[in-house]
């Protein structure tokens, strides 16, 4: 059974000002227990993309189109918003990227996790009989396995942290809870929207190690979306790379940072600061990102790109499907040499 | 570089800074927090000189001593052979004419009500002499310095990405032709793809107009490329200071080597071994005693929770405030 599968989903926002398209028509395929990173540059429609697979883009303005997209086997195209709430938080969870803005500030972290346990889980609190328990007493039940999951995300004294506020703690601590409230249901996906842009590299580390840890432990699969490619060599399966609502290259971790086909996942690579470099200068990409209300013809990338033919300029190149489940959309992948970097 | 033998541009003796945090209660005795303790650098004309450290370390608390912005509790810095810490007002906002700041967060550091060139114009406003054509043609000359065209004179930093709105925050900061640029983690807002023309920028613009920097952040592998020396600070204190090609070659420190322990790469044959940092910075209201670091440390000894290491030189230019190189003291 596949944790997710999407097909063809497509986004717009019609504005004033014209049509963004923000996501155009991509596939993403989520095996069970595997983590699966989607790359690219702020504004290439990644973060879309995960609003849409939870079905919490508000439409208007948004106008979502998908012929497929199912969650751990349950259909979830055509849920209605009651409907899906009910998967939210039990089937598919989602850690955000700014963790004070994601927490309620005036209820304490505990209460909040309570929360989660209080709605999906009323089968989970009977006694051994069988017989439903009291309002009170599933109270202290979720008290008991928030704890617990505050625990397993390696928060010190637990039983204090759950009396605690937001703002008392540190951005590490607070993401840490964030990551306790996905895994609190036991999900088949967890969606993490950039989960450690805003901490320092020391925290970002440990983070990620405690999201890995968990997420091989209870078996759950990863959707990390990130514009970091360093942070997903030693997390992720499988990649994704996108670019202005699309996708351009997808591969396996190993084949994608040994052997990048796309031009775009080459200069994402090598922008990366590497420790063990002694050049000066940094490989960049030039220009920036075009508006997502012109897009140019032909190849979204060939203006920043330098292998770019009159082809490229003209012709959209299609997404063309490689041994080993690998694809790659340009019309050159199979001429372009790089050098090592 | 040899900085040794020229004169320093920026000088800091034993400067420490304290800030009072609010009582809870009326007769509680008063509280600090130590944002920066006893701290001695050098800087050299011409060099990026980089500041290293996880948040709440004191490298912005720094940058604002050196910028004249935050008064000292004691100690004294001279800048270009005068003591900022011993001017007026006056005197200060003369001197300041000759430093500059590039702030972390393109978003907020613009005011949204200003046109580009109403932004970058502002420095000359406020120095003065200028008439409104010279300005026009300084701005757009500036602009194309920093890969944006004249074009983009009379926009509002709303239409433009993040990597262009540093842009502009990097065209005000030089307008005036500045000695030394304060750079407050100029990339970590920005998306990875866009660090890289950022810092080439930066690197361009300092070969052309000799400008010293003075680069925090909190990315080793960014300031290593960047900068000619650097200081590894934890809780505000120096750990490690000197060379940053000695530092990375031997790093001498425990905490250096944690921080370089937490770096991700792309190299997927030649993994690192990565060594992982336990726990999180301790409150600088109350540091834990002796080396501040103790505690996270992974090679702790018993002598470190009881005083505090002395800086000790490790090799020429490379200095490290550890027990385990205490033994160098002596000689």
């Amino acid at each position: 059974m596949k944790a997710l599968e999407v097909e063809n989903l497509k986004v717009i926002f019609p504005t004033e000002a014209g049509i963004v398209r923000a996501v155009e028509g991509i596939d993403i395929e989520i095996d069970e227990g595997e983590c699966v990173a989607i790359v690219g540059e702020s504004g290439c429609g990644k973060s879309v993309t995960s609003l849409a697979v939870m079905k919490l883009l508000s439409s208007p303005p948004a106008i979502t189109r998908v012929d497929k997209l199912v969650l751990g086997g349950i259909d979830i195209k055509d849920l209605t918003d009651k409907q899906m709430q009910k998967v939210r938080g039990k089937d598919v969870a989602m850690i955000f990227q700014d963790a004070l803005t994601a927490l309620n500030p005036v209820m304490t972290v505990g209460r909040q996790i309570d929360e989660i346990f209080l709605a999906h889980g009323k089968e989970h609190f009977s006694d051994e009989t069988g017989k439903a328990l009291s309002r009170f007493a599933r109270k202290k039940e979720a008290k008991r396995r928030t704890i617990e999951a505050l625990k397993l995300v390696g928060i010190s004294d637990a039983e204090l942290r759950y009396k605690a506020y937001p703002h008392q703690l540190s951005g590490g601590m607070r993401q840490r809870v964030l990551i306790a409230m996905a895994f609190a249901c036991n999900p088949h996906l967890i969606i993490a929207d950039e989960p450690t842009t805003a901490l320092d590299v020391t925290i970002q580390a440990q983070v990620l190690d405690i999201l890995k840890e968990l997420q091989r432990k209870q078996k759950t699969s990863l959707m990390l979306i990130t514009h970091d490619l360093s942070i997903v060599m030693n997390m992720a399966d499988k990649i994704y790379v996108m670019y202005c609502g699309k996708i351009v290259e997808c591969a396996r971790t190993r084949e994608l940072f040994k052997n990048p086909l796309h031009p775009y996942t080459h200069g994402l690579l090598g922008s990366v600061a590497r420790i063990n470099d002694d050049r000066k200068r940094f490989v960049q990409i030039p220009s920036s990102l075009p508006s997502p209300m012109h897009k140019p013809s032909g190849c979204y990338f060939h203006p920043r790109c330098v292998h770019a033919t009159e082809r490229c300029k003209q012709e959209m190149p299609p997404l063309e499907q490689l041994e080993g489940g690998r694809c790659v959309r340009c019309w050159n992948y199979k001429e372009i040499r790089y050098d090592k970097q | 570089m040899t900085s040794n033998e020229r004169e320093p541009l920026l000088k800091m003796e034993h400067v420490s800074v304290a800030f009072p945090v609010k009582k809870d209660f009326p007769f509680q005795k008063k509280r600090y927090v130590k944002a920066v303790t006893d701290v001695s650098l050098e800087i050299y004309p011409g060099e990026t000189f980089g500041v290293v450290g996880e948040s709440g370390c004191g490298k912005s608390t720094l940058a604002n001593c050196t910028l004249g912005m935050q008064r000292v509790d004691s100690g004294k810095i001279f800048f270009d052979g005068q003591e900022l810490t011993a001017m007026t007002s006056r005197q200060l906002k003369e001197a300041r004419r000759s430093m500059q700041v590039i702030f972390q967060d393109p978003f907020s550091s613009l005011n949204p009500r200003f046109s580009v060139f109403d932004l970058i114009s502002e420095p000359l406003r406020i120095k003065g002499g200028y008439t409104y054509a010279e300005m026009r043609k300084t701005v757009g000359d500036m602009l194309k310095e920093v890969g944006l065209s004249e074009g983009d004179m009379d926009r509002f930093p709303s239409d433009f990405s993040g990597g262009q709105k540093q842009r502009i925050g990097i065209a005000r900061a030089l307008i005036l032709k500045p000695k030394y640029l304060v750079c407050d983690e100029p990339v970590s807002a920005l998306d990875v793809s866009v660090h890289a023309q950022i810092l080439n920028l930066l690197m361009d613009l300092q070969e052309k107009y000799h400008i010293t920097y003075l680069f925090i952040s909190h990315n080793l592998a960014v300031v290593k490329r960047v900068s000619d020396r650097a200081v590894v600070m934890y809780l505000g204190k120096v750990m490690e200071y000197g060379n940053v090609q000695k530092i990375f070659k031997n790093p001498a420190h425990p905490y250096t080597r944690a921080l370089m322990g937490s770096i991700f790469d792309v190299d997927i044959d030649c993994p690192r071994e990565r060594k992982r940092l336990q726990g999180e910075v301790p409150s600088p209201i109350n540091p834990p005693p002796g080396c501040r670091f103790c505690g996270r440390c992974p090679e702790e000894q018993p002598c470190c929770s009881l005083s505090e290491p002395p800086l000790v030189k490790i090799e020429e230019d490379h200095y490290a405030a550890c027990f385990l190189h205490a033994d160098r003291a002596e000689e």
